[in-house]
Parts: structure tokens; C-alpha cells; sequence
């Protein structure tokens, strides 16, 4: 999805953005409680600066976060910056990924030796 | 709810599944992601887990790419904890690094203040829910909803408190739990 199109996106959740630095930008409206996880999913390849969530929403089986949004960027090299700059302005501030799973089956359980 | 004259009425809250269809096969019965909060060094993380009842820790990847940065340097120069030390189920051993983190949220109604979870090198970004936070309750698994409740009482956290070995540590640390009447009498 080309810049325009992602800019569109936040807009539509209400969210308004001053952009900082190119692929960088940051939410004006930080009181707005918007769905996180569909913004990040929407936005596809975004990282979200926001605050831990508010609450869950539930719709069709499926658990989404509700947070208010401080920075959105599109550059991972610039996440561990902006965390700093966001912490310091809000205390509560966490970083949010997509989080894509590996396809492949994995078995993650762990053993104590001495169960073997 | 249960409850009597003696007993703390006991609540129910959710285990919410946070996995995502959008982003791996979580509407599979078989694959459970919950997200937990915490806070160390000062710093707030929401990392989502897989449960992992055959685990006996929580440990969560120092790679995880919901930690920040300054986190993962203060996690770089802790060591290894060798007492802990465990495999993964290919037999690769596993270096934990304990940790007590703060306001740990397991669910909306289940915060520890202070709790001992563990890190790992090993684990990269992964990360996973195991029995030691998990059996501190009563827990279940309900088919229609297809979610995890989790039992507890109020007052959980005195409870637990006064079942640690170490009454004095001033966190809880799931591996302190008396389990004593669990062991097999001679």
C-alpha cells in the first residue's frame, strides 16, 4: 500500500497526524480510543506507539485491543527512537507490532531436566 | 460462584484469546494467545503468549519485537540462571533469565504487583504462558465460548503470599508455591 493510501487509512479512524519525519508520524488526538489492532492490521506493515490497552473488543469470536495511539511509523529502525520520545510524554507507552506467526507448526513447550 | 462461611467468594474472569485469524490460524481450536502486560525496568509491554501447558515456566523471547530497545539492553547484560536451565521439545537446551516485573496482567481482574517470570535468549520471539502463573488458579477450557476462565478469589494475592516458602522476597515467585500435598506419600 503506497503512503497515500496508509495516510487515508489513519483518517479514517478519526486519527489526526502531524507528520515528524518521513514514515514517521504523530497522533494529535491521543485521547481518541481506536481499535489498535485493527489500524495495524489495516495499515498492514506498521508499528504502533500506544498505550497499553483500555479494554478488549469482541466481535465474531475475535479479541481485539482498544488504546488510544501516540506515534505511527513505518520505518522499524526508527521504533526504538520514537518509544524513547514517547515514553517521556506518556508513561504508559508500548510498542505494537504485527505479529505474524511462523506457517509452519512449531511445539514450544519446554522441559525441566528433570523430567526427562 | 462458589462460596461459604469460611471461604472467598470465588470470581471468574476470562483468559481473553487474543490470537488473530488475520495474522495466524488462532480460529483453530488447538492454538490459544493470550496477551499479558508488564512493566520492568520502567518500561510498559503488552506481549501476546502462546499457552503452554506443558511448560512449566513463562518465559518470553528477549527478541520479542514488543520489547523496546532500552529493555532488551538491561535483559542483554543479565545472566543466565543455570538452576533453571531446560529444553525445548527437540532436546535444545533453553537459558532462562528470571525477572520480576511489575503490574503483570493476566487478565483484567488478575494483576500481580510484583510476580517472577523469566526471559531467554533461546526463545527469540516467541513467547508462552506456562503452568507456573497458570496453576496458581483454578483454570478451564469451555468449548461453546472456546475460551480459558480462570477461578480466583479477591484476595488471591495474600493467599498465595502466605504459601510461598519465602514469605519475605516482597514478590510472588511461582516456583516458591508450597505444593507439598501434591508430593506422593511413602
Amino acid at each position: 500500500m503506497e503512503i497515500g493510501g496508509k495516510l487515508e487509512v489513519i483518517k479514517s479512524y478519526g486519527l489526526q497526524i502531524a507528520e515528524i519525519e518521513p514514515t514517521v508520524y504523530k497522533v494529535l488526538n491521543t485521547e481518541q480510543e481506536i481499535n489498535a489492532d485493527k489500524l495495524k492490521h489495516d495499515l498492514m506493515d506498521a508499528a504502533l506507539l500506544r498505550s497499553q490497552r483500555i479494554r478488549w473488543n469482541r466481535e465474531n469470536g475475535v479479541n481485539t485491543a482498544i488504546a488510544k495511539i501516540y506515534y505511527i511509523i513505518f520505518e522499524p529502525s526508527k521504533i526504538d527512537k520514537y518509544s524513547r520520545i514517547a515514553r517521556e510524554g506518556h508513561a504508559d507507552s508500548t510498542i505494537d507490532v504485527c505479529d505474524f506467526h511462523e506457517e509452519v507448526d512449531s511445539i514450544d513447550t519446554l522441559y525441566r531436566r528433570e523430567e526427562l | 460462584m462458589q462460596g461459604g462461611k469460611d471461604t472467598q467468594i470465588q470470581k471468574q474472569t476470562e483468559l481473553v484469546n487474543t490470537g488473530n485469524p488475520r495474522k495466524n490460524r488462532s480460529y483453530l481450536r488447538a492454538y490459544y494467545y493470550t496477551t499479558i502486560s508488564f512493566e520492568l525496568f520502567g518500561i510498559n509491554s503488552d506481549i501476546e503468549v502462546k499457552v503452554d501447558t506443558g511448560s512449566p515456566y513463562t518465559v518470553v523471547g528477549a527478541q520479542n519485537r514488543k520489547l523496546d530497545a532500552v529493555l532488551k539492553e538491561h535483559l542483554r547484560t543479565v545472566g543466565i540462571d543455570g538452576r533453571t536451565a531446560v529444553e525445548d521439545a527437540s532436546g535444545n537446551p533453553i537459558g532462562l533469565k528470571p525477572q520480576v516485573v511489575q503490574n503483570f496482567k493476566l487478565t483484567d481482574d488478575i494483576v500481580f504487583p510484583k510476580v517472577k517470570i523469566y526471559f531467554s535468549d533461546s526463545l527469540k520471539e516467541k513467547a508462552i504462558l506456562g503452568m507456573d502463573i497458570l496453576t496458581l488458579f483454578d483454570f478451564k477450557y469451555h468449548r461453546d465460548d472456546k475460551a480459558i476462565w480462570i477461578y480466583y478469589e479477591e484476595n488471591f494475592l495474600e493467599t498465595l503470599g502466605k504459601k510461598m516458602i519465602n514469605k519475605n522476597l516482597g514478590y510472588i515467585d511461582p516456583g516458591l508455591i508450597a505444593a507439598m500435598d501434591e508430593f506422593p506419600s511413602k
